[in-house]
């Protein structure tokens, strides 16, 4: 796949990122990305990998509240995510929009995960934030324990920056740039720390 | 800036009437599709772009092997791709 003049364009940013440049676009627009959460970190999230050129894709349910503002408008509540979400995208970056080589998953807890792409599981504990990713290579086991620990959460200033960060996390393990698994806490003033693993039976207890 | 002697090339492209920063866009993409140690020649105008593509290609690891004015405003470049 070689980049179209408009998508050299559209990603000159991140053409001249040195860890990017025309492979790492052409990676990004062939890595989808499907929502199998509900929030509005999920919501930002999914906007800033649609900037980026992933192909997003949503499940049928319809648009929530806590949704809107990013890619969705308030009208759109009630409606069939699915279509809302194509329409946005359409309008938004058509990039977004088709079949991708590879497909991951993000979503805010509760939320399954499947597919060989990155996995990246976004929730809350208490006011604090939490990420959890996994690449091709890391354990699901492992994955799904730590992010158990998180839940559902509120909507607002801290919820746009799990979301970014989500996307950011979401598009380093599509470009390889990443540790296999791993997890974040995000505080309420804004602080990112390491999150200590909760480990399978077969990896072993560590950290906590 | 003194007369040389043009390295053989592997490929070139022309940028002229290209602005900052795509003309070293357009450059890191054509490096992209060489091979390492081969040679692209790039046709730049301007002051901007003859000042900033030798110094993001050196940046990014790259050898600037030579520039040569081609006619008034318009220089040649040599980069090996490291
Ligand atoms: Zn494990």
């Amino acid at each position: 796949m070689t980049l179209s003049e408009d998508q050299v364009v559209r990603y000159s940013r991140h053409i001249l990122l040195s860890a990017l440049g025309g492979k790492g676009q052409e990676r990004l627009l062939a890595t989808g990305v499907t929502l199998t959460g509900q929030g509005a970190a999920q919501a930002v999230a999914a906007a800033y990998l649609a900037a980026s050129g992933l192909k997003v894709s949503a499940k049928g349910r319809p648009v929530a509240p806590e949704e809107t503002g990013f890619l969705l408008a308030a009208d759109d509540v009630g409606r069939p995510l699915e279509a809302m979400m194509r329409a946005a995208l359409l309008d938004a970056n058509p990039d977004a929009l088709g079949q991708p080589s590879e497909v991951g998953a993000l979503g805010e807890l509760p939320a399954g995960f499947s597919g060989t792409g990155p996995w990246v599981a976004l929730g809350w504990s208490g006011n604090r934030g939490g990420l959890v990713y996994r690449g091709r290579d890391g354990c699901a086991a492992c994955f799904e324990r730590t992010a158990g620990a998180l839940s559902n959460g509120p909507a607002g200033a801290s919820a746009v920056l799990l979301g970014a960060l989500g996307a950011l996390a979401f598009e380093r393990l599509a470009l390889g740039l990443s540790q296999p698994l791993g997890g974040l806490w995000l505080s309420e003033t804004g602080e990112v720390e390491p999150m200590d693993l909760d480990r399978c039976a077969s990896h072993g207890q560590t950290g906590r | 800036m003194r007369p040389v002697a043009p390295p053989p090339t592997d490929a070139t492209i022309d940028l002229r009437g290209q602005v900052c920063p795509m003309t070293y866009v357009r450059t890191k993409l054509a490096l992209e599709r060489l091979e390492p140690g081969h040679v692209l020649e790039v046709v730049l105008s301007g002051e901007e772009p003859a000042k900033n593509v030798p110094r993001s290609a050196r940046e990014e690891g790259h050898e600037v092997m030579a520039m040569a004015e081609a006619a008034e405003g318009v220089v040649r470049l040599w980069l090996r791709k490291g």
